[in-house]
């Protein structure tokens, strides 16, 4: 579905595909739920504007859904809405990664204990 | 009409002959029931051993051919016990214990989940603590390299995710504690190649 259509803000014409690549051990138990979530930026090939939508997004979604696998979803399916498909989203407390993402489509981002990344592919 | 008659007799001359001869052979042999051997042995063919599959717990997901993307979503760890990296693998188990493979999910070719599988347990049986970003890049690589980009792996005791990957392209599986998500976008040409 939409594998021509890659809508995206201006200045994304190069669709160059770079590897990624992200690891989190947790370090101390789990933070005491705050009212707004801390959200600490880790890695980044996104603009300012972006990305500090998916932190709102992700923000949401941690108030709105308590398992990682929806919160995963959530933000999954509000990136491919708003800013066009396809984006992928890994929400945990351990996990490694290695994947292949458009150029300036790649967030990895703790907010409050857990990573988030998210990633736009295909 | 007397080649016609001619014929007719030769033909009867040679039936005749040929009871004859039947009944010449059925002497010597009476315990036959038959006069004739009929040769229809049943050969039954023994079954086909996938001896491949002892090592994993294939569980296929049935596909939808809708579209050509689908949407897959998994947890982790879906119990809700948190399991930290940091605790994998007791000290005290020095003893080779068995080491469980299963597939939780697919949506894969068998002989693709058969390499991802095998690959991943002997990277894991070889790594004394789980290395999950060198795991997930073994993986991520040898799949990029033996059929084509691009491939995205996730390794780790806890996470969950949701993706949207290619036909074909998606296989969930745990070795021991790490589980391991593995699956394949579509890539777009580069308007100008390099």
């Amino acid at each position: 579905m939409s594998d021509e259509a890659r809508r995206g803000p201006a200045g994304a014409a190069q669709a160059m595909l770079r590897a990624s690549s992200e690891d989190r051990k947790p370090v101390g138990a789990g933070s005491p739920a705050a009212v707004a979530h801390k959200i600490q930026l880790k890695s980044a090939d996104m603009k300012e504007e972006m990305r500090q939508d998916a932190f709102e997004i992700a923000r949401i979604a941690f108030d709105k859904h308590s398992m990682e696998k929806d919160i995963a979803e959530y933000i999954k399916k509000e990136f491919d809405k708003n800013h066009g498909p396809t984006w992928h989203c890994i929400v945990g407390r351990n996990f490694g990664s290695y994947v292949t993402h458009e150029t300036n489509y790649f967030v990895y981002f703790y907010i409050d204990s857990k990573a988030v990344l998210l990633f736009k592919s295909g | 009409m007397d080649p016609a008659s001619e014929e007719l007799e030769r033909r009867s001359r040679y039936l005749s002959s040929l009871i004859r001869r039947t009944k010449l052979s059925a002497v010597p042999a009476p315990s036959q029931p038959e006069p004739e051997p009929g040769v229809t042995q049943p050969t039954p063919e023994p079954e086909p051993e996938s001896a491949v599959e002892k090592r994993g717990e294939a569980k296929a997901e049935p596909v939808v051919d809708e579209e050509e993307k689908r949407e897959a979503k998994q947890a982790g760890d879906g119990k809700g016990k948190e399991i930290k990296g940091k605790d994998d693998g007791g000290p005290k188990e020095d003893n080779r214990r068995k080491v469980s493979v299963r597939v939780r999910a697919a949506d894969m070719p068998l002989p693709l989940q058969r390499r991802a599988v095998r690959l991943a347990y002997e990277a894991i049986a070889a790594m004394p603590r789980l290395d999950s970003k060198r795991l997930a890049l073994a993986l991520k690589k040898e799949f990029d390299t033996a059929y084509g980009p691009a491939w995205h792996c996730i390794v780790g005791t806890s996470f969950g995710s949701y993706v949207t990957h290619s036909l074909g392209g998606f296989l969930y599986f745990s070795v021991d504690k790490a589980y391991i998500l593995l699956f394949r976008t579509a890539v777009e040409p580069l308007v100008r190649p390099r």
